[in-house]
């Protein structure tokens, strides 16, 4: 299927926090209560819509644990966006925050967009992080927060998106460099600028319309 | 597909084909692993139709998150993966040429990723010098080495006679205990002793550092090497005088049937280019590795084609 653009996603944070259960969710739209511990990365693409285009999300997920941190820390590298989830019934995931946002600054682009997310919103009674703190640290931090839950699916969808829009927002900004593929943005098939018979009929409409 | 390495397709194939394919690895080594990820590639996306349903990445990656459950019955598995002709050579050319390809990206990007985390391979250079020798996770002078490495490629030692003297106090095993009394430094093959002589005072220093009987010029060492079964890729740059300094690396239960002062004689050994003839006993006689041999540890699963020169061959002696 040909898309307009293809964003590179890479979902980080604590092991068992629900990272593959998010992209599980957001790419299958099912919940897995019980699930494998992800060994290095797994792998999850999805079409979706803004601005009257496609996009695609290619979205790296990776494990959690310390042990395979050697493995995942390369997929930083020309990832457009970062999904940094937390579990909001466990404060030690959330306080570890630091060191994954330190990892992803220190290993991705400049421009990588990076999305706060407390996860298990499910939960609630077992809530140990309030929604005030994540977004104070989400602010402080200059990310975006949203909170989530895999299993009921409550804001997955949003947080893929907003992610998507700020990303192409940035596009149109000029900020990122879209023929630079370190960048993890790709332009689809029909889009490219060097080929002469690029923008065809609506596409091309639509492309314009974007852009002003 | 990093499962497919990191389980050694536990959570990938069927029970059955596990259990082929592990015994598989443990006689032959890490080219198993190679070989049973070609023939799933081949049969997922060998034919011209099945590419073609695969235009982008994902598709290929779904594609092989997948695999038909008859590419993965364990006869058609092992049956494809014996007919794949890779030996270590080939392995190790190819990691080579990985190895140049990654330097050569990472070099391009310094400046703009300064701070990557450092290569967890090593450079072709440091291969071809690097001794041959394994270090146990932890161990203090851990050089970085190809998983594929066989002694006799990229050696620079290939003048060396092919004949290794059935002695357990070897000169090569003066040399792999000074390279650990010399403690290089991480990946510098080139600060070796100088002479031989130089290694073996350290070596011996080390010896008596560590309890054991200082070894007096022919005399046999006093040291206990444990035994254990490794897939011949590892077990032939396994430094089992490392092992010594290791005590707890393995189980003492499992020292080797010829008795207290058994030596295993490790292929790798034989590149060593410290090695001065005099200090090598008078043995040109000895016939092949295999011949002088007399315990075969693997149960007469040892090649008896040339074709594995990174080959463990034990040899015992009392």
């Amino acid at each position: 299927m040909s898309y307009a653009y293809l964003f590179k996603y890479i979902i980080i944070g604590d092991t068992g926090v629900g990272k593959s259960c998010l992209l599980l969710q957001f790419t299958d739209k099912r919940f897995q209560p019980v699930h494998d511990l992800t060994i290095g990365v797994e792998f999850g693409a999805r079409m979706i819509t803004i601005d009257g285009k496609q996009i695609k999300l290619q979205i790296w997920d990776t494990a959690g644990q310390e042990s395979f941190r050697s493995i995942t820390r390369s997929y930083y590298r020309g990832a457009a966006g970062a999904l940094l989830v937390y579990d909001i019934t466990r404060r030690d995931t959330f306080t570890h925050l630091t060191t994954w946002l330190e990892d992803a600054r220190q290993h991705s682009n400049s421009n990588m967009v990076i999305m706060l997310i407390g996860n298990k919103t499910d939960l609630e009674s077992r809530r140990d992080v309030k929604k005030e703190e994540g977004e104070a640290f989400a602010r402080e931090h200059g990310l975006i927060f949203m909170e989530t839950s895999a299993k009921t699916a409550a804001n997955v969808e949003e947080a893929f998106i907003n992610t998507a829009k700020e990303i192409y927002e940035k596009i149109q900004e000029g900020v990122f460099d879209i023929n630079n593929e370190a960048n993890g943005i790709k332009i689809g098939p029909q889009h490219s600028p060097s080929s002469p018979h690029a923008p065809s009929g609506s596409l091309g409409q639509q492309a314009g319309g974007g852009c002003c | 597909m990093t499962e497919w390495f990191m389980c050694i397709y536990s959570r990938t194939l069927p029970w059955a084909s596990v259990l082929r394919v592990w015994d598989m690895f443990f006689c032959e080594g890490v080219k198993v692993m190679f070989k049973v990820a070609l023939v799933l590639l081949k049969s997922m996306l060998g034919r011209p139709e099945q590419l073609k349903q695969c235009p982008d990445m994902d598709e290929t990656l779904d594609r092989l998150r997948n695999v038909d459950q008859e590419y993965m019955q364990e006869d058609y598995l092992a049956f494809e993966a014996t007919r794949i002709k890779i030996t270590e050579r080939d392995m190790e050319k190819e990691h080579q040429l990985q190895v140049a390809k990654r330097r050569l990206q990472k070099e391009r990007e310094q400046g703009t990723f300064a701070n990557l985390p450092p290569a967890t391979v090593s450079a072709p250079s440091t291969l071809t010098h690097s001794g041959g020798t394994y270090h146990p996770p932890g161990g203090a002078n851990a050089a970085p080495l190809s998983p594929f490495h066989t002694p006799t490629n990229g050696s620079p030692s290939g003048a060396l006679p092919p004949q290794q003297p059935p002695r357990s106090q070897t000169p090569d095993g003066v040399s792999t205990m000074s390279r650990l009394a010399s403690k290089p430094p991480r990946g510098a093959a080139t600060s070796r002793p100088k002479s031989t002589e130089e290694a073996a005072a350290a070596a011996g220093k080390m010896r008596r550092s560590s309890g054991r009987r200082a070894a007096g010029s022919g005399s046999p060492p006093a040291t206990i090497v444990p035994f254990v079964a490794m897939p011949a890729s590892l077990a032939g740059r396994h430094d089992y005088a490392a092992d010594a300094e290791y005590p707890d690396f393995l189980p003492r239960a499992m020292s080797p049937p010829g008795g207290a002062s058994a030596q295993l004689k490790v292929g790798g050994e034989r590149r060593s280019g410290r090695v001065t003839p005099q200090r090598r006993p008078v043995t040109p006689e000895t016939p092949s590795r295999d011949s002088t041999s007399p315990v075969e540890p693997n149960g007469g699963l040892t090649p008896t084609s040339g074709e594995r020169p990174g080959y463990t061959r034990h040899v015992y002696t009392s």
